[in-house]
């Protein structure tokens, strides 16, 4: 075992929705303990492209393979956490009964999930520092706190490669550095694949970026210049700067 | 009060209403708490409405009512859960399709039933007094195989309620799951018909989970809430119209809906109460 092993590889992907094509032969190479960052304007395939890795998506042309699997048959050992704001905040469900979900597709056992589920669980919360809030429901919890959760969630699954989509979109500056300097750590172990609206940030904790509009190019982090982002959002960096509130 | 109580001691048809209510509830508050949240209130009185087709066919051949409205609310369940998931745009004219359609042919079949003509009106708000003790039997046995499957599957039924995406993408099969949610909610409103009959069903599958919801913060003590909810307004229900001879159904109804305004006020109260002392807290803190 490498470090250069892949874990996610596409070869020439296409996919549309209703005939407008959202990605355009898409090549892509990411290496075990990769951290990259998925970046391009609204609409540009960015989401698109995750559905493809964790099989919610079929390409229409090409192949996508996660760990030398179909996406559906590593669904196993991939965490995905979705925008945090697109859960019903009224459901009745302690933090730990969230992230106690993630064990699901390891869990036997009917009713209640078995000691060793929680002790994992457990340890995810203890991971991202919010161990102490396990008993709270979700809607006593603040945007950056929420976004912890589901990365536990994503965690408790004994993910080896976590995707998250705008992790802290809606979550303040000082929460926001917290988050990523937690997902450098959990890089240590674990693939890392997150989209962003946030150029400025990501350069400092990644070490490759993706620009996607519906094509894909890819770069380490050190070739990232402003040339490079202007022909993803074919638009001046300044005007995104501002668009992000950086 | 005390005349029915002294009414519950000496007659059997009281006793074997009593024993419904209590029965029901169990029901009622598990998969009640399912609909409140996953929010399928309107797909649960669609295959409410829908059973009046089976009830109906099976008074015509003579069978036994409850057999045919087991029928037909697990039929109407499996068209709705295939559609819902296939055809997601058209869900709400299907579900009203099926709504109207199996109450047209239930009163064209009791009309067509020669002899005595049954009275449409205990199926419509159902009549917990006349229940026999075949009946209960039935209701007793359909409630154990409720909590059995809950029981089994309660993981992912809870999963699949709070986050589709991400049960199936834990490998859970929500299709499925969600078919068989829905077949348990039609098993649930065959039973409560008996108490409230078929057009106030949804008020107490629904009302008793909601007002649970408000003091819960987890799912199981919503369940438990709900159930124990379920039976005070069935008891109540029966001891408050037993004296002045109103329905018992729409009694049943009118206290948990009743309840369910009070405890929407309170829950607002304490809500509005805690944002204030958030506040509070959180200015004092940055003093």
């Amino acid at each position: 075992m490498t470090q250069n092993e892949t874990a996610v590889k596409f070869e020439n992907v296409y996919f549309s929705y209703d005939g407008n094509l959202a990605l355009e032969g898409i090549n892509l190479d990411i290496h075990k303990r990769d951290f990259m960052g998925v970046i391009g304007p609204n609409g540009s395939g960015k989401t698109t492209l995750l559905k493809l890795i964790l099989g919610l998506l079929k390409p229409e042309g090409g192949t996508v393979t996660v760990f030398g699997k179909p996406p559906h048959q590593s669904r196993n050992v991939v965490g995905y956490v979705p925008q945090h704001t697109s859960f019903d905040m009224t459901f009745p469900a302690t933090v730990l009964d969230v992230v106690l979900m993630g064990r699901l597709g390891q869990a036997s056992g009917f009713f209640k999930y078995s000691v060793k589920d929680r002790e994992v669980a457990e340890n995810a919360l203890r991971q991202v520092g919010i161990h102490g809030l396990k008993n709270r429901h979700i809607s006593e919890l603040s945007g950056g706190q929420r976004q912890r959760v589901l990365i536990a969630r994503a965690m408790a699954s004994s993910a080896k490669l976590l995707i998250l989509d705008e992790p802290t979109a809606s979550v303040d500056s000082r929460n926001e550095e917290d988050i990523y300097h937690l997902l450098k750590e959990l890089n240590l172990t674990t693939t890392i694949i997150l989209v962003t609206h946030d150029l400025g940030f990501i350069s400092s904790y990644v070490n490759r970026v993706a620009c996607v509009n519906r094509r894909l190019v890819c770069h380490p982090t050190s070739e990232i210049t402003g040339e490079v982002i202007n022909e993803t959002y074919q638009t001046q960096v300044e005007m995104i700067r501002h668009k992000c509130g950086l | 009060m005390s005349e029915f109580i002294r009414a519950l001691l000496s007659q059997p048809f009281l006793q074997n209403a009593l024993l419904t209510g209590v029965l029901a509830s169990f029901a009622c508050g598990v998969v009640g708490t399912y609909v409140v949240v996953k929010k399928i209130g309107y797909i649960s009185g669609g295959i409410a409405h829908a059973v009046l087709g089976g009830m109906g066919v099976a008074y015509f051949m003579g069978a036994d009512p409850i057999h045919g409205a087991i029928v037909a609310a697990l039929l109407a369940a499996i068209i709705i859960g295939i559609v819902s998931i296939r055809v997601h745009q058209h869900e709400d004219t299907v579900i009203g399709a099926i709504w109207a359609i199996g109450m047209a042919i239930g009163v064209i079949f009791i009309s067509r039933t020669p002899g005595y003509n049954v009275d449409l009106m205990s199926y419509l708000f159902g009549n917990i007094l006349m229940v026999t003790k075949s009946n209960i039997l039935t209701i007793a046995v359909l409630n154990v195989g409720i909590l059995a499957v809950v029981m089994r599957y309660y993981k992912q039924f809870t999963a699949v309620c709070f986050d589709e995406e991400y049960a199936s993408l834990q490998g859970v099969n929500v299709t499925y799951i969600y078919i068989l949610l829905l077949c348990i909610i039609a098993i649930t409103v065959v039973i409560l018909i008996q108490v409230v009959g078929l057009i106030l069903v949804i008020a107490l599958l629904t009302l008793p989970a909601a007002i649970a919801g408000h003091y819960s913060k987890r799912l199981i003590k919503m369940m438990v809430l709900a159930s124990l909810l379920g039976m005070v307004f069935t008891i109540l229900g029966l001891a408050v119209s037993y004296g002045p001879n109103l329905p018992a159904g729409a009694t049943i109804i009118l206290i948990a809906g009743f309840s369910y305004l009070i405890s929407f006020v309170i829950k607002g109260f304490l809500s509005r109460r805690m944002v204030r002392r958030v506040r509070a807290e959180s200015s004092a803190m940055q003093k």
